[in-house]
């Protein structure tokens, strides 16, 4: 029986979202697969996802976000992974099953914002005395 | 006393002149004001969150306030600021021997009097500057009766 290649339609990824874990976590989802590239149900079978990104459109220099993970999301910190802020990245994601690779979702562009989170809110209650 | 320990910048970062030219006269705004005559401080209570709304040290993690005056509050980020000071100071302790760190919550107003010609109103406001030198926004500004 051939083996087959994983579907890469699903696993195109969502969104980047600042979550409420900490300050500067950021979180980045995707849809997780769910068939084969001949249309075939990939049914109950571990699929692990590893998330990468990279300062190139084209994906070059890879660079892993986190540890795989059977989870459709990835949650991690600019200054962590040691993004460049104010500049663009893309991220992508790939899945396995059985030890087989899928191929790179399309890549997601994201501007790393320059840490304004980290804006102090204003001096309040200004007054002479 | 604090107020004589607080390192206070009062920098000459614009052209004074410029500022005295701005400031108007009379009853632009209903912004609670406060007459210069009976004042001798601005003061504030410094911020305790960054925007996000996740605390922030005033200690450790801010670095600076910037004053701002204006003859409107139409405040930009294009203003200049016409003094600093910072955001925490070292004052000597009552014994002596030792250095405290103590909050900057007030600004003596006279460091801003060559910016504020006698006889007109100005607004004035001010924004913290954190460590890593992002700004805060305007505050709520009040307007200075400066008398003759």
């Amino acid at each position: 029986m051939p083996r087959k290649v994983i579907i890469t339609l699903f696993a195109f990824l969502l969104a980047v979202a600042a979550t409420t874990v900490t300050a500067q976590a950021e979180t980045l989802s995707w849809n997780g697969v769910t068939t084969y590239t001949d249309g075939t149900s990939i049914g109950n079978v571990t699929v692990t996802y590893q998330a990468y990104w990279s300062e190139d459109s084209d994906l070059t220099d890879l660079e892993t976000l986190g540890s795989s993970t059977t989870s459709t999301s990835k949650t991690f910190s600019v200054d962590n992974e040691e993004m460049p802020r104010d500049s663009v990245i893309y991220f992508t994601v790939k899945a396995t099953v059985n030890g087989t690779d899928s191929a790179l979702a399309s890549p997601l562009s994201w501007n790393v914002q320059t840490g304004m989170t980290h804006l102090p809110s204003v001096a309040t209650n200004l007054r002479m005395n | 006393m604090t107020r004589n320990c607080v390192l206070v910048f009062v920098s000459l970062l614009l052209a004074g002149s410029a500022l005295l030219a701005g400031c108007g006269t009379e009853g632009e705004s209903t912004v609670a004001s406060v007459s210069s005559g009976t004042v001798s401080v601005l003061a504030w209570d410094p911020p305790e969150t960054f925007v996000d709304s996740s605390p922030l040290d005033p200690y450790t993690e801010l670095d600076y306030y910037e004053f701002y005056v204006r003859e409107d509050n139409n405040f930009t980020d294009n203003d200049l600021p016409v003094a600093q000071v910072a955001a925490v100071a070292d004052i000597l302790s009552l014994d002596g021997t030792n250095y405290l760190q103590n909050l900057t919550t007030e600004f003596e107003l006279q460091n801003l009097l060559p910016f504020v010609p006698p006889g007109t109103n100005c607004f004035l406001s001010i924004r913290a500057v954190g460590v890593d030198g992002l700004r805060s926004q305007f505050s709520e500004p009040i307007i200075w009766h400066q008398s003759s």
